[in-house]
This record gives C-alpha cells, sequence and structure tokens, in this order.
C-alpha cells in the first residue's frame, strides 16, 4: 500500500500524462461525444484518487482505464436505455466503390456496438492495447477479450458495403 | 481501400495527446479530495452508533472505585492507525463568523469561534493552557485563521499541496513546534491552518481538514496575525 502523503503528488503526474489518452477512450466509447466523455473521465479519475493507496504502480493504467470503460458503460445505460437500441446485425452502409472508409463513419457505426464489445474494440485497435492488458481493463479473460474484439470487427467490417471491403 | 483495423488505428494518431491545463488536473484533484471527505463522513456516522454501543456497553461494565471518572472510549484520536479521511466528521456546531468549517476531527472541542480564527483542541484537553495563535503559538489544539502577517520560515523546507485546488504551502515553524498550512481560498484571502507538532498528524489529514474551510465576508485578521 503506498504512503498517503505521495497521493497528491502521484496523482497529479499521472493525471497530468495520461488524462488526454483517458479522454480520447471515453469518447470512442460514446459516439465522440466529447461532453460525456470528459464526465466520465471526471467520475473515473475520482474513483481512481479515493482508491489511490490501494492501486500498485504497476497497474494504476489499467486501474484508470477500467473506471473510464466502467463509467462510460455507466453513461450509456442511464442515459440511452430506452432510445438506444443495439442491432444484433449492423445496417449496411453503402460507400461508394473508390471512397475510403472515413473515421467519422466508423465512430457512428461504433457506436452501435454493445458498450464491452466497443470497449474491445476500441482498447485492442484504437488504443493498441494487447489482448492480455485488455482483459486487464475490462476484467475478463483472454479468450473473452478475443472473441469479442473478433466479433466486433467482423461486425464493423459487414456494416460496410460488399463492392468497398478489403478482404485481409 | 484500408481495412477496418487500419482505421482504427489511424483514430488513436489523430487525436494526439494534447497537453492538459493544470487548472484542470487541480481541479480532479480537488474532486478527489470532496469525495474523500464524503466518504468518511458516512463512515464516521455509521462507525459513531457502533462506538456510541460500545462506549455504553464498556460504561456500563467498569465499576469506579472511591468515587473515580467513568473511563471514556477516546475516538478519533490523530495518528491512530484510522485511514487519514476517517478522523474527521461532519461539524454541526455554530459556525465561527469568519470561516466555514465542514468538519472536524472527531470528538474534538471548540474552543474560540469568531471572525478572526477558530480554535478546536482534543478531547481531554486543559483548555486554561491554551493561548491565542499569533502571539504565543496554541500548544494543544488546531487554529484557523487568517495568515496575516505570518510566514513560514525561509530557511525551512516548503511542501507544495493542493487545497481547493490550488496550490498551498505545508511547513514547519521556526521552532518546528507547528506545521503551518497556507492556501488561498476562493476570495482572495491566505488562510493559515496552525497544526502542533505533537499531534502527530499526516499531511492527508492536515490537508483533508483544510478542504473543509472557506472564507466568510466577515473574516478578519486574529490580533498579533
Amino acid at each position: 500500500m503506498r504512503a498517503a502523503f505521495d497521493r497528491d503528488h502521484e496523482f497529479t503526474e499521472f493525471v497530468t500524462t495520461r488524462r488526454a489518452a483517458l479522454v480520447r477512450v471515453a469518447a470512442m466509447l460514446l459516439a465522440n461525444d466529447r461532453a460525456r466523455a470528459e464526465d466520465a473521465v471526471q467520475t473515473a479519475l475520482t474513483r481512481l484518487y479515493v482508491a489511490w493507496p490501494r492501486v500498485r504502480p504497476d497497474t494504476v493504467d489499467a486501474y484508470a482505464r477500467r473506471c473510464v470503460v466502467n463509467a462510460a458503460i455507466d453513461d450509456r445505460r442511464s442515459l440511452f436505455r430506452r432510445r438506444e437500441r443495439l442491432h444484433a446485425e449492423l445496417p449496411e452502409i453503402a460507400v461508394a466503390e473508390n471512397q475510403y472508409v472515413d473515421e467519422t463513419t466508423v465512430v457512428a457505426v461504433l457506436a452501435r456496438l454493445a458498450p464491452r464489445m466497443r470497449a474491445a474494440v476500441v482498447l485492442r485497435y484504437i488504443e493498441g492495447l494487447s489482448a492480455v492488458e485488455t482483459a486487464a481493463v475490462l476484467g475478463c479473460s483472454e479468450g473473452t477479450v478475443r472473441s469479442q474484439s473478433a466479433r466486433g470487427l467482423d461486425r464493423l467490417r459487414a456494416a460496410f458495403s460488399e463492392q468497398s471491403r478489403n478482404f485481409v | 481501400m484500408r481495412d477496418i483495423t487500419d482505421v482504427l488505428g489511424t483514430l488513436r494518431d489523430a487525436s494526439a495527446s494534447e497537453p492538459v491545463d493544470d487548472g484542470v488536473v487541480a481541479a480532479d484533484v480537488a474532486r478527489g479530495h470532496r469525495a474523500l471527505i464524503l466518504r468518511h463522513r458516512r463512515r464516521v456516522v455509521g462507525s459513531s452508533v457502533l462506538a456510541a454501543a460500545a462506549a455504553a456497553v464498556i460504561t456500563a461494565s467498569v465499576v469506579p472505585s472511591g468515587g473515580d471518572s467513568v473511563p471514556t472510549m477516546a475516538i478519533g484520536q490523530p495518528g491512530t492507525q484510522q485511514t487519514p479521511q476517517a478522523w474527521l466528521a461532519a461539524y454541526t456546531g455554530a459556525q465561527p463568523a469568519g470561516f466555514t468549517v465542514d468538519a472536524v476531527p472527531v470528538g474534538w472541542r471548540v474552543v474560540s469561534s469568531n471572525s478572526a480564527e477558530f480554535l478546536i483542541v482534543p478531547p481531554g484537553t486543559d483548555t486554561s493552557s491554551v493561548v491565542r495563535p499569533g502571539a504565543v503559538r496554541l500548544a494543544s489544539g488546531i487554529a484557523v485563521l487568517l495568515q496575516g502577517d505570518h510566514r513560514l520560515p525561509s530557511d525551512s523546507p516548503v511542501a507544495t499541496v493542493t487545497v481547493h485546488g490550488k496550490a498551498a504551502q505545508l511547513g514547519f515553524t521556526m521552532d518546528k513546534a507547528a506545521q503551518w498550512l497556507i492556501f488561498p481560498d476562493s476570495t482572495g484571502h491566505k488562510v493559515l491552518v496552525q497544526v502542533p507538532t505533537t499531534l502527530g498528524l499526516t499531511t492527508d489529514q492536515i490537508v483533508l481538514f483544510a478542504d473543509g474551510i472557506t472564507v466568510t465576508s466577515a473574516a478578519k485578521p486574529a490580533m498579533g496575525g
């Protein structure tokens, strides 16, 4: 357990270097809504501050990301439970044959994935975490992360029209 | 045509780290402080009910001899193994004219409360030995007053802490008998919290206490300060 008197100094250092990345994660989880992302990050950092003496230095990043993911998922549940309809099959989005898949479209389609599937895709392919690191953030097994992120990618790819898909 | 994984990767690059404003970080720290205070208040409400019940049991089971006073259970003593936030309880007494006090150490007594100062002492303190700060140091308790002419010694190490989201200074007095925490409040006043070294309070405990203090428009400098 870390010394309590170091808390302010260490927490300030962490927030200064990692806050922007946490806001980015929250924004990707919340359809790029910066205001809600900021709310989620503030909630997450408050929880992190309270728990600070109990968090090991080598896991504080994963802990902070987990707080952000949970805060973002809680945000979606509380505000959009009635309005949001998750699609088992994402509706196809027609893309012209020569058009690139643009970021705005991807973010919009990403927002339609189930919360934890979206979190797996965001952490693995936007944040660049490994499956093991992602599992630590989400509090699940590595196998679950791999299947969730693979299915998430499949659904994202399937959302674009047949002629624009690039088979890897 | 790029694969979806390539596009996802560029989303990270597109939002490269932006510099964070110091005020934003300070606000995050301030929110953390408030969350700690709220949490300890909830715990104290629950623990004081248990403590009162336990004290009643102890009181009932001790048989005084020769008219000795019944021992009471001390709670909230500084320097114990309680977490920093557990030693404060919501202050429900009369507010001093010069300050607003959110929380005080559990079981402590108010010795002086006016527009110039707020003085509190631990349970069992002989208040005949308490003198006003500014002239002679308050040996036993915590004093809250406007900074006035008080300054931390220039040759003494000073730690920077955060109170109300702003930088504050924490250091020892010349004779090392007390620590002074000097912080700005939102109205531009500088507040001084004096804590005798003998109390053994941690930095976290002192900062948590100070976080619950604000200055009112009626505040005025203490005599000699």
